[in-house]
């Protein structure tokens, strides 16, 4: 686990080639908007992820734009087709401040 | 005079109409809790809630879980190294609060971050990201174990002494709406606040992710939410006050097995 | 929380400033007066009063126009069929409302992408999609924040360039307590 974005990559059905599987994706980012304050009064600055880009390998399958209306910690569920032989699906991610990075998880179909 | 009470009826008809019709239509929908003095925070919370506790997969507590676990395993010296794998401290976390050697009562965070001062984290505070995640996966490890704290032969009266004091802040009014602990966690059980329902209060699920706090927090700052909810002066974080709170909380809820972390409204 | 549905249901609220503001200028027209006892004028002249309220209308105009509306999303008048909500209709909270999602693009066409736009929000773009190889069916789901009760939009696109819309609403309520910490 990278500990600058904690992940977590879930994989709901079976893992064979071919088949379309539900992904989760949990990622431990605050999402602070910059309309709440802290609990001395002061405003905490707007800190978001903006942009996701999910691939298989080199094959990106879709990019994402995010606002502050996403959730803290978002949570992102979609379908992934898992491919014939075993390659990463990669989440790259880019936040606000220009920060940028990827985590990724193992496909190995059954 | 007369524009005067036109203005105030207008002023209290726009709001009203519309939501009073909309919040009606939709509290028909929620079933009611189960109202026992011995349950649980978590048969407090709406079907969607106790569904994504359950869910590892996309239960934001599983972030913490497993950056505690992780935590567990990095530095020199790591907690491993002394303390051994986590699932062998499964009967650590029902012991606390438990009086420390300089007669003060310290929590399972508390120890939480004396033990990382050693290890060569030092100043680290009560709500870090650190501390909480390692809390939450300590709580993990000790799910379903019953909640277990008993003085030692030697200190059983300054033991007790607090016990007494957290007994006497649960019954005690405070605050600008002037209310006890127990007129709404003994006495009012199962009603509704708003969204929330009241439950018994007992510390069984801690750390929480409480979704008005979009993160997670220890029981320490829910103790000191709930002082700002009766509009009392709020205790800073780690005063006694507050852990002979927990201590007491604690006792009452002796027993119990522990089933933190865990999800909150 | 403001609910923001009807657009007229602030008049009420309008008419009770009117009508503060007039009570309050009588007051205190009715203790002044002129150095030789005439009594004050009640209201600005009628050209300054009619410059206000046309700053007021331009302002209020270009407001709306600025960010999606649920009224201008509705007016678009796009097709609903092929995208259903998922989103419960009461929420406890509005930092962390779960929103499911499922397009079927019409037959001969594929989904491009989507965008699910909450259109009471300070910012109304929830977020956007765009898929690299379009797809006939797609599923997604999210946990979105909502500032107040409202109708959550969908809005979808094809590969011929087409779009279909559709909403469902929620009740956002809260916890009590107010928390300080």
């Amino acid at each position: 686990m990278d500990l600058k974005l904690p992940t977590r990559i879930s994989l709901i059905g079976a893992l064979q080639a071919g088949r379309t599987v539900e992904v989760r994706l949990l990622i431990g980012h605050a999402m602070d908007t910059g309309y709440r304050n802290d609990d001395q009064g002061r405003p905490v600055a707007k800190n978001i992820l903006e942009w996701l880009r999910v691939s298989v390998g080199e094959v990106a399958l879709f990019e994402l734009d995010m606002g502050i209306a996403v959730a803290a910690n978002p949570y992102l569920s979609f379908p992934l087709q898992v491919p014939p032989q075993a390659s990463t699906l990669r989440v790259q991610w880019r936040d606000d401040r220009g920060q940028q990075g990827e985590v990724s998880k193992l496909l190995i179909p059954e | 005079m007369k524009h005067l009470m036109w203005a105030l009826a207008g002023l209290l008809l726009a709001p009203t109409a519309q939501s009073a019709a909309q919040a009606a239509q939709a509290a028909q929908a929620v079933p009611a809790p189960p109202v026992s003095m011995r349950s649980s925070g978590l048969a407090f919370l709406p079907p969607a809630l106790q569904a994504l506790q359950n869910d590892a997969a996309s239960n934001p507590l599983t972030l913490w879980r497993e950056r505690g676990a992780v935590l567990w395993q990095q530095g020199a010296p790591s907690c491993q190294s002394c303390h051994g794998a986590m699932s062998q401290l499964q009967a650590a976390a029902v012991h606390y609060p438990r009086l420390a050697a300089d007669g003060r009562l310290r929590n399972l965070e508390d120890q939480i971050i004396a033990c990382r001062a050693r290890a060569g984290h030092p100043n680290e505070q009560l709500e870090d990201e650190a501390v909480l995640s390692l809390s939450a996966a300590l709580h993990a490890a000790a799910q379903g174990q019953a909640i277990d704290v008993q003085p030692k032969a030697a200190t059983q009266a300054a033991w007790q002494a607090h016990v007494e004091r957290g007994a006497q802040r649960y019954i005690t009014r405070q605050g600008r709406i002037n209310l006890a602990c127990l007129h709404c966690h003994d006495q009012r059980v199962g009603a509704r606040l708003r969204a929330d329902v009241i439950s018994p209060a007992h510390p069984s699920g801690f750390p929480i992710y409480r979704m008005t706090w979009q993160t997670v927090g220890s029981i320490d700052r829910r103790l000191r939410a709930c002082y700002s909810g009766v509009q009392a002066q709020v205790p800073a974080p780690g005063s006694a006050e507050l852990r002979e709170l927990e201590l007491y909380l604690k006792v009452r809820a002796q027993g119990m097995p522990l089933d933190g972390p865990s999800l909150r409204r | 929380m403001r609910n923001r549905q009807n657009p007229l249901a602030r008049t009420p609220l309008v008419a009770a400033w009117c009508g503060i503001q007039n009570a309050v200028r009588r007051g205190i027209a009715s203790c002044q007066r002129h150095a030789d006892g005439r009594a004050l004028p009640l209201w600005p002249s009628l050209s300054r009063r009619l410059f206000a309220c046309g700053l007021l209308a331009c302002g209020w105009s270009l407001r709306a126009q600025a960010q999606p509306s649920a009224p201008g999303l509705a007016a678009l008048g796009l097709p609903t069929d092929g995208i259903q909500i998922e989103l419960d209709p009461l929420s406890d909270t509005g930092n962390a409302i779960p929103l499911g999602l499922r397009i079927t693009a019409p037959a001969g066409l594929r989904i491009t992408g989507f965008e699910i736009v909450a259109p009471d929000n300070p910012v109304p773009r929830v977020l956007q999609l765009r898929l690299s190889t379009p797809v006939p069916e797609y599923r997604f789901a999210t946990r979105i924040r909502l500032n107040g009760s409202q109708a959550v939009w969908v809005l979808a696109r094809f590969s011929d360039g087409s779009r279909h819309a559709a909403s469902a609403a929620t009740v956002v309520t809260s916890s009590a307590c107010f928390d300080g910490t």
